[in-house]
């Protein structure tokens, strides 16, 4: 898995993934998103377009990141979950706490109110 | 409809390392290529759909990651069998390892919309499984082989 975080205006921060989003990556995504918080985008939108696999861990970590962009003020919203995304979401129901937009741009625009 | 026999098997042994759940994910494909194979060339099939797909995709990463973190900790190394079969009615997936026994934690509690700092980063792996797949038994023999057996059901009703 690579993960890139592009800082955008509005302390809004793009995060990137691919591979899978599991057990062997958890650790290292929840540490990147919270390291974007601190770094002061804490309304981050992580792209999922790419993610092939997300299990209970990868959850874990996108629950960790979440948390801390609360704590910062921001929130952690996704952008382009594949079909196997959305059916862990809502098998777990965090599809109630996670908003999900079928492209990044719109999930930028919905924090900046454009 | 013969469901006694199955119409696609496949099996592999990996080792049992959070490493190798490539691998896991590399006989879950073969097994729906082969599948949809299957499907093709016999009348009156038709293949899974995306969505049980997908379930048990999820069910079956989420057992073999508690076999491989839980069951072989890295004093305890081994390997875990894993066998996928499609029935006219219902898909069955079997694990076996000689690892430690399979503890339940205690589940996450339910999720509330208003407290996200109560939510659960962790033990969400059998509430899913119990979620996607219709029957999950699990059983350790007094010889040390833990088995566990999926069951998906694919006309219920």
């Amino acid at each position: 898995m690579r993960l890139t975080i592009e800082q955008r205006e509005g302390g809004i921060g793009v995060a990137r993934m691919d591979g899978r989003l599991d057990l062997l990556t958890a650790v290292a995504a929840k540490q990147r998103l919270s390291e974007a918080v601190a770094a002061g985008t804490p309304r981050l939108v992580v792209d999922l377009g790419a993610v092939v696999f997300v299990d209970s861990s990868g959850l874990g970590a996108l629950i960790g990141g979440l948390k801390a962009a609360r704590l910062a003020g921001g929130d952690l919203r996704l952008a382009r979950p594949p079909e196997q995304a959305r059916v862990i979401l809502n098998l777990t129901t965090l599809d109630r706490v996670l908003k999900l937009y079928d492209t990044v741009e719109e999930a930028v625009a919905a924090y900046t109110g454009g | 409809v013969d469901d006694t026999q199955p119409l696609v098997v496949e099996a592999v042994v990996v080792a049992a390392d959070p490493r190798a759940l490539d691998d896991v994910h590399a006989t879950l494909a073969r097994f729906w290529r082969a599948v949809d194979r299957r499907a093709a060339n016999g009348t009156d099939l038709s293949a899974p759909s995306s969505l049980i797909r997908h379930q048990i995709g999820i069910a079956v990463a989420e057992v073999a990651a508690n076999i491989a973190a839980h069951g072989h900790p890295a004093e305890a190394p081994g390997t875990m069998a894993v066998e996928l079969k499609w029935f006219p009615e219902r898909l069955e997936i079997g694990f076996a390892d000689r690892g430690l026994p399979y503890v339940e934690p205690a589940p996450a509690p339910p999720v509330m919309a208003d407290d996200v700092f109560q939510l659960a980063e962790h033990g969400r792996g059998m509430v899913l499984i119990r979620s996607a797949i219709d029957e999950v038994d699990y059983h350790r023999s007094d010889d040390g082989m833990n088995r566990w057996r999926l069951t998906k059901y694919l006309n219920p009703g």
